[in-house]
């Protein structure tokens, strides 16, 4: 059941912590709450891949240390705006920090007048699950054909709250939770995805090179596996934030 | 904007913190033995951190040209380098706060007989603190050599962080007290306005430059009590200004009012007092004397009644994992009688919900608070956290991983402070 703005209201207000939603700061609840919604912030970091140093995503490697980063990491002071090209992606965060309890789950939804100017704000991740702690990450896409200015602080997306049973198994006690307790805009952790570890043991037991080895600049060597580790994919499985 | 490469830097940190791994061996294999002259593994520990720390601050001290030059060049956009834009657009409150404390750096920079800093020793990578521009970042380089019996790699997790800025701004201050005197018996910083430079620190920094004091006594205390001399140009001058002992001594009854200071550390802390605190604590005696200063809790006496409840309260929220950026304009119980007044009402129009709905509306934190809240929630975890990172299999990481967890937390906080107070000003 979608909760409404005073259903919402008693949660965020909860006696009981365990049971509490937050959502902080609330800089103005007039502007942000709806019947069945509470619109959030853009902050103010932002991520983009760097596509010169990726020749293509492959998850069978993670990061190496020793390599350059994939995305690059931007920081937008208030008042100044982060352009985001059309046909670009990008990360970015919330400014508001968010816990769900138990037994509610969210969904992060677009703002119909970002919608009507061609940006989206997930690529296929607009759910959080019920444990879930840390800002909520964008994937933004411009679909338009002009730039689009975006400033930190201003309303970007909506949550929608769904109450429910509890659930055993809160986000942050998953086995495989990647991005619990985050408050930047964090790159996907995909290669962390255990399934890609029986296909790393396999190339290893066949005898193929290690997907990361390079030449003396850093480039590919012909021949070897793709110099995968060092990539940073702009999406992730889901949501999950 | 500024490019960063922030995964980059942490990943450079992560290995220089794993390079100490085997120093924080030997360390451990100290504290078991405990030094003969330290009364228990509890005073060992406090001694070898205090050593720790010591070195902490003689490295500070060098960085702090440094540290200057980039204040100056983020106050002044027409300095602003080509290459890192967005420097001038800091946020105000902590332009403030970066004033004041420059203010102070560039006083010591007068002083004479300053090192130089060694440019094969420490490395101004960029002019922001890891994934935020609000601060300068120093990274201690990785081929430095620590002492050996280095223990907790402080040196480079919290450069990083803006939970440095108190100890950046003792040791400024020890600086200036140690080095006061020209060859020809003229100071380029009197005394007299480094008790100024001391109370300026004190009113922007609060608390927090109380607990980076203690800090500093403790290194002292492990200084004497593993038979090493207090040494380096930044030794804790004798002469404080009287309200640094009214301040300390208020830090101290808060340490102890929060169980942090029980057992054998605290008499450890009590010799650190009963040894430093200098005579001038008379004059700190008659300033407790006054009406004013003697209302409230030791917190709320070094910092005010209302600063105190909101270091407080972005304590709590810090050590609960939640973003301190802003509290609650009314308290909770009230948003929800207010609530249930509505739920009663059949009449209930939508401004009737806004009403409501807007108790929910939180007020900014300044950053003074939230930076004190940090070292609140640092003081309350420390040795948690020591504890636990000694009983892991990779203490070094184990230990930097939570430093760095609340340093991102506060830095977040800061930042996102700054832009609701912007949204603020609009409203």
């Amino acid at each position: 059941m979608i909760l409404n703005e005073l259903e919402l209201l008693a949660r965020l207000t909860d006696p009981d912590p365990g049971r509490r939603v937050i959502i902080t700061p609330i800089v103005n609840p007039r502007e942000q709450f709806g019947p069945t919604s509470v619109d959030i912030r853009l902050g103010t970091d932002f991520k983009v891949v760097d596509v010169a140093n990726v020749a293509f995503l492959d998850p069978t490697a993670g990061p190496a240390s020793d390599q350059a980063p994939v995305m690059r990491s931007y920081r937008v002071p208030p008042e100044r705006a982060f352009i985001l090209h059309p046909g670009e992606f990008a990360l970015a965060a919330s400014m508001e920090f968010v816990r769900v309890p138990a037994d509610i789950s969210v969904r992060v939804e677009g703002r119909s007048s970002w919608g009507r100017l061609g940006l989206l704000i997930h690529a296929t991740a607009g759910f959080v699950d019920p444990g879930f702690a840390g800002s909520i990450t964008f994937e933004l896409h411009n679909v338009s054909r002009v730039p689009i200015a975006l400033y930190p602080g201003v309303r970007i997306a909506q949550l929608c709250f769904f109450g429910g049973n509890p659930t055993r198994l809160p986000y942050d006690q998953k086995t495989y939770s990647k991005y619990s307790g985050k408050t930047g805009a964090f790159e996907s952790n995909y290669h962390l995805d255990p399934e890609y570890e029986a296909i790393r043991r396999r190339r290893s037991g066949s005898g193929r090179a290690s997907p990361a080895r390079k030449g003396a600049e850093g480039k590919p060597v012909p021949g070897s596996a793709p110099p995968v580790g060092q990539v940073s994919a702009p999406h992730d499985d889901s949501q999950q934030q | 904007m500024i490019a960063e490469s922030a995964p980059a830097l942490r990943q450079k940190s992560l290995r220089t913190l794993a390079s100490l791994m085997g120093r924080l061996a030997r360390a451990r294999r100290f504290v078991g033995d405990a030094a003969p002259e330290a009364r228990s593994p509890g005073a060992a520990v406090a001694s070898r951190l205090g050593q720790r720390l010591d070195v902490v601050f003689a490295e500070v001290a060098v960085v702090l040209p440094h540290i200057a030059r980039w204040i100056e060049t983020a106050r002044d956009p027409g300095a602003e380098p080509a290459d890192q834009p967005g420097l001038a657009a800091i946020d105000p409150g902590l332009a403030a706060m970066s004033d004041r404390l420059a203010a102070i750096e560039r006083a010591l920079l007068k002083l004479p007989g300053q090192m130089p800093p060694p440019p094969e020793a420490f490395e101004v990578l960029q002019a922001v603190v890891g994934d935020a521009n609000l601060a300068p970042i120093v990274l201690v380089g990785e081929d430095l050599e620590f002492d050996a019996d280095g223990f907790i790699p402080l040196p480079v997790w919290l450069a990083l962080a803006p939970l440095e800025w108190p100890r950046r701004a003792v040791a400024a201050l020890a600086l200036a007290g140690a080095r006061p005197v020209e060859a020809g018996g003229h100071t380029e910083v009197p005394p007299a306005d480094v008790g100024t430079l001391d109370r300026q620190a004190a009113s922007v920094l609060g608390p927090a430059y109380g607990f980076a004091l203690v800090e500093r006594w403790l290194a002292q205390l492990g200084a004497s009590v593993g038979s090493r001399a207090a040494t380096g140009p930044d030794a804790l001058p004798v002469q404080d200004p009287p309200a640094l002992g009214d301040r300390i001594a208020a830090v101290a009854v808060e340490l102890e009012r929060r169980g942090l200071l029980g057992g054998e550390l605290q008499r450890v802390f009590q010799d650190v007092v009963a040894g430093h605190l200098p005579p001038a604590s008379a004059s700190s005696t008659e300033v407790s004397a006054s009406p004013s200063r003697t209302a409230g809790t030791p917190l709320e006496r070094a910092y005010g009644r209302e600063d105190a409840e909101a270091a407080e309260f972005a304590a709590q929220r810090l050590s609960a994992g939640i973003l301190a950026s802003a509290r609650p304009g009314l308290d909770l119980a009230t948003v929800r009688a207010g609530r249930e007044r509505l739920l009663a009402r059949e009449d209930c129009t939508p401004e009737d919900v806004y009403q409501v709905l807007d108790g929910l509306r939180e007020v900014p934190l300044s950053a003074a608070h939230i930076l004190n809240g940090g070292w609140l929630a640092l003081e309350r975890s420390r040795l948690t956290w020591l504890s636990d990172a000694l009983a892991s299999p990779d203490p070094v990481r184990a230990f930097g991983l939570r430093v760095l967890a609340l340093d991102a937390l506060v830095l977040k906080s800061l930042e996102t402070a700054g832009v609701h107070r912007l949204m603020e000003a609009r409203a």
